[in-house]
């Protein structure tokens, strides 16, 4: 390929489309400069190709770099080199390279900014629906190089520009199985350097602050939080409670994370014995940009950068910001913290000086009444129950002594209110107590058996710590409405009609129709597995699968396995290629040896070497009857051998090959019919 | 001028090499009049494109393991599939393909000769987008300035899409007179992706006649049967139709071509000649005081001009002599001789 040459017109259409195509999908993202930038580039690039405009000249383009450069640094600069930064670069690269886009050398520079854009775009979203609009562009690319490096005169016409689809196409389906390879065998290995992620995400799911009405704006969400996969029996409703955080302070409406006691657990409450109950399941979370994970009490996790803290949650060292996998074992049946240090129990009992007084009085009556602190914890919760209390996502608002609020006038609340009340009760008695905030109940999608659990799922509870039994949990909601823990939130949600008004429970209407409501849950296990399968493919997923595949002793051998099934893939390309080597059969000569070949057995038989040519001469000397149309065989034969075109697949020629075998076949006929009769 | 020596001594290194190479080649690849291309013969490398994407893949999947992105890693390992791939898809792009080469007709030094290269397959795979071409080491050999290294190479592409065979002419400077033997070939391709260059470089025995360069030049007048140089060649006159030439404003009337125009050929003159039928005999020594290579050219031009005239007329070398005659076949035989002569 000569470098200095000009692109071919039909090369750079393909090449535009393809331009096009990588910026469509970070348009979004796209300040309004950068738009306007694309447009007018596109605009004048169109005008060049059709020969309106002519190419910016050297201080156009000097200027539009000065200008783009400054834009970028002026809007992304202040963060370093962000992603976002970056990305924004690159697509002005790719928009100014448009204007000067000329010569075949230039387009070295296009394909890498092309290929950089593609990954750039699975930092954003790595869904099925970009997996396969990426490859459709990767296989848009492979073919406008094809047709830059095809002669010009060959790729003019609609035919010519599929075939450069089309064997891009063959070329994309070859290399898929060598990238299957690669991508199962190549170690995978932690991120080399820490690197800024793209700012546009913003920090979802449960928080580490609760004050009331905020689990209830979450429970509005029907996003997903985290999907889990049990390995044995998936358990009943009322044990999937999976804890986030512990929430130990409160500043009279509000409770929140105690952030001085975070920081790995030293002792831990179990032995890793195989006689305990245990649940073992992985979890594929979607990110939360937080630093906590879920899971039932009480988890171990053995995976690098994921540590257990003190309150039993687990954490990870980096916040979450893509999808992120861990499996987890949990103990049910382990007590935790059967002793209580001096000022852990001081956390857990610590109020606010004043505030919500008839809360405080009731706490001191019942503690009265009942002396053991299990009774008076069963005493508060039925109270609950006996009491009449109501179980809503819109409960009204309750500005200051918000607990007293609740607990003695409004009596409407939703999980928050009851595990707040119930906490400061508990305190307020004596008892060391403490919010947990997390998620209750899950979704079970029966295509892949797993559970899903939404963000509607989100749940507060408390737990309290007894003496001889350790922290204990206690859930009020189950209390006062048993239907929320048993048959799940959207239950619940169902049955208001407020709920079923808002838009975004959309989704609540389309499970009454089983059909419709099978087709999410299929789309939904679709992405599960591509989020199993494919994207948590890491380190440890990668080593596990391995060894399933070729057993634990045999995985060092990989590498040598690996390049001979690359080489064995390139082997069979090569062979199969050399099988379409065989000499062709030419039809032409494949009808006229059929024909020839018929008189064998009579006394026109083709006699040793003899050509086509001689043969019909003999058969017109001893029947001259047929002379002209023996001739005239003859010669259609000849010229339809020698021509230059040999593509059977033309219609034309095909046509006129079955015309000649028509006539053939008649001639052997009327021959063999008049030799019978002189015989 | 340090770069300058620096140009020097590298386009030193680089004959050096070109030399080595063909002298390597020669004996690994003799010449052959029909060459089969195949694993022996075709030669791989990445091209520098080539290089770019491997590199490309190298930063995406660095990329991929900083962002942990898995769809990332797919698609460095896509690129690194594709590049492997068209190693092969480049390969045997060449593979099979079977040259034949045609001698050119004769040509005069400092012109080109025109081989034909038959380029044919046998088998269904189409070919596309290879270029056969010969390296021109006479511009080569020369200062190694822009100009040169743009006429280097010069190629034609050849396209087995629909036909078996194709047809490439290649005009290769033929620069001295005698038997001129054409560079070996440089057949090459980037098909389909342009991230590999398969190249080979048969020899297929292409040689051409290269007759000395006509040089302009009066015929010294002692190479008649002894009359004057008038005579020598047919003048202008009025006696034989000469033949027939468009009309210039200025001819006589009654000499122009009414048929011709009737039949409507348009406007002929006719042209007439005055018979001069001497013997004329051209003779090495009559160009003496010219040196070897001038003194042929000069009776290059001469026989260029009798036969042109259609007179019949000889030749004297040292050690050669070719009695009077007239016609194609004579010219071609006196051509070879001056052309072959040493």
């Amino acid at each position: 390929m000569v470098v200095n040459a000009v692109i071919p017109r039909t090369a750079l259409i393909w090449i535009l489309s393809v331009m096009v195509l990588l910026i469509l999908p970070h348009l979004t993202r796209m300040p309004v400069w950068l738009i306007v930038l694309a447009g007018v580039c596109l605009t004048w690039r169109w005008l060049i190709y059709i020969g309106r405009a002519n190419y910016p000249g050297r201080a156009v383009r000097a200027v539009a770099l000065f200008a783009v450069a400054t834009a970028t640094i002026v809007q992304y600069g202040g963060e370093g080199l962000s992603i976002d930064g970056t990305v924004i670069l690159l697509i002005s690269g790719c928009l100014l390279k448009l204007l000067e886009m000329r010569y075949r050398r230039d387009i070295y520079i296009v394909n890498t900014l092309a290929f950089l854009l593609l990954m750039a775009g699975f930092i954003y979203s790595q869904s099925i629906l970009s997996g396969a609009y990426n490859l459709m562009v990767a296989l848009l690319i492979l073919a406008s190089l094809i047709s830059l490096n095809r002669a010009p005169d060959f790729t003019d016409g609609r035919i010519e520009q599929l075939r450069n689809l089309r064997l891009a196409g063959i070329l994309m389906l070859q290399a898929l199985p060598l990238m299957l390879i690669l991508f199962v065998t190549v170690p995978r290995i932690s991120p080399l350097w820490s690197v800024t992620q793209p700012s546009t995400a913003s920090a979802t799911g449960v928080s580490d602050r609760m004050s009331p009405g905020e689990i209830s704006e979450l429970a509005r969400s029907t996003e997903i939080a985290f999907r889990v996969k049990f390995t044995g029996n998936i358990p009943s409703p009322q044990q999937l409670y999976w804890r986030g955080l512990v929430l130990e302070d409160f500043d009279g409406s509000t409770w929140s994370r105690n952030y001085f006691t975070i920081g790995p657990r030293q002792d831990r409450d179990y032995q890793s014995d195989s006689s305990q109950a245990a649940l073992d399941y992985s979890i594929i979370m979607e990110p939360t940009q937080q630093n906590w994970l879920y899971a039932i009490n009480v988890p171990d996790v053995n995976q690098p950068g994921v540590f257990l803290d003190n309150y039993n949650v687990l954490n990870v060292s980096r916040p979450v910001v893509q999808r992120f996998r861990y499996d987890v074992r949990s103990y049910t049946d382990v007590p935790s913290d059967l002793i209580l240090g001096q000022r852990a129990r001081n956390r857990a009992l610590r109020l606010p000086e004043d505030g919500n007084p008839r809360a405080r009085e009731l706490a001191q009556q019942m503690r009265a009444q009942y002396s053991d602190d299990r009774q008076l914890a069963n005493a508060m919760l039925s109270r609950f129950r006996t009491e009449q209390y109501f179980y809503t996502l819109y409960p009204p608002l309750m500005p200051d002594n918000s607990i007293d609020d609740f607990l003695f006038d409004s009596q409407q609340g939703f999980c928050e209110h009851y595990a707040g009340a119930l906490t400061f009760m508990l305190r307020a008695a004596g008892i060391p107590a403490r919010v947990v905030v997390g998620y209750q109940g899950a979704e079970h999608n029966r295509f892949e058996d797993y559970l899903i659990v939404y963000q509607y799922n989100a749940h507060a509870w408390v737990e309290a710590w007894f003496e001889g039994v350790g922290w204990q949990q206690l859930d009020p909601t189950a209390w006062v409405a048993p239907d929320r823990i048993e048959q799940g939130a959207e239950m619940l949600m169902r049955q208001n009609e407020q709920t079923l008004q808002d838009p975004a429970f959309a989704m609540l209407l389309l499970m009454d129709r089983p059909w419709l409501n099978a087709l999410r849950l299929r789309m939904d296990s679709l992405e599960y597995s591509w989020n199993r399968w494919v994207l948590s493919y890491d380190e440890t997923t990668q080593l596990a699968f391995l060894e399933s595949l070729v057993g634990a002793s045999r995985v060092k051998w990989l590498p040598a396995i690996m390049v001979v099934m690359l080489v064995l893939i390139l082997a069979a390309v090569v062979a199969g290629s050399m099988f379409k080597n065989r000499r062709r059969h030419d039809p032409v000569v494949d009808t006229c040896l059929q024909f020839m070949n018929s008189f064998s057995g009579t006394k026109l038989a083709r006699v040793p070497r003899e050509g086509a040519y001689t043969f019909f001469q003999r058969l017109a000397q001893n029947n001259p009857e047929c002379r002209d149309e023996l001739d005239a065989c003859a010669r259609d034969i000849n010229q339809m051998m020698y021509r230059s075109s040999m593509d059977s697949h033309n219609v034309l020629i095909k046509n006129e090959l079955r015309a000649l075998s028509t006539r053939l076949k008649r001639l052997s006929r009327q021959l063999a019919r008049a030799n019978k009769q002189s015989s | 001028m340090d770069t300058q020596y620096r140009r020097r001594f590298l386009s030193l290194i680089q004959q050096r090499f070109e030399r080595w190479h063909l002298d390597w080649l020669s004996r690994r690849a003799p010449a052959q009049a029909l060459v089969r291309l195949g694993g022996r013969n075709i030669y791989i490398l990445p091209t520098g494109q080539g290089l770019l994407f491997v590199i490309t893949s190298v930063v995406v999947f660095v990329a991929a393991i900083n962002y942990a992105l898995s769809l990332a890693f797919a698609l460095s390992f896509l690129m690194t599939g594709v590049f492997l791939l068209t190693l092969v898809h480049t390969f045997m792009n060449l593979q099979g393909i079977t040259l034949r080469g045609h001698g050119a007709e004769a040509c005069f030094a400092g012109d080109s000769a025109v081989f034909k290269i038959i380029v044919q397959r046998d088998d269904k795979r189409i070919r596309e987008a290879i270029d056969v071409g010969v390296a021109d080491t006479a511009s080569h050999t020369k200062t190694d300035n822009k100009s040169s290294a743009k006429n280097k190479y010069n190629g034609q592409i050849a396209n087995l899409n629909h036909s078996l065979t194709t047809e490439v002419f290649l005009a290769v400077k033929a620069p001295q007179r005698g038997l001129f033997k054409a560079p070996r070939l440089m057949v090459k391709t980037a098909y389909p992706l342009g991230l590999w260059e398969a190249w080979s470089r048969p020899d297929l025995d292409l040689q051409c006649l290269v007759y000395p360069r006509p040089q302009v030049c009066e015929l010294p007048a002692s190479s008649g049967a002894g009359d004057s140089a008038d005579n020598l060649a047919s003048v202008p006159g009025n006696e034989d139709f000469y033949g027939l030439r468009n009309y210039q404003p200025g001819d006589s009337k009654r000499q122009i071509a009414w048929k011709t125009l009737a039949r409507g050929q348009g406007l002929k003159t006719k042209q007439f000649v005055d018979p001069c039928d001497f013997n004329v005999m051209l003779d090495w020594t009559q160009f003496s005081g010219l040196d070897l290579e001038t003194r042929l050219s000069c009776l290059c031009y001469q026989v260029l001009q009798l036969s042109a005239r259609d007179v019949d007329f000889g030749l004297r070398l040292p050690g050669q002599e070719f009695a009077p005659d007239r016609g194609e076949e004579h010219r071609r035989k006196l051509l070879e001789a001056l052309a072959l002569w040493s």
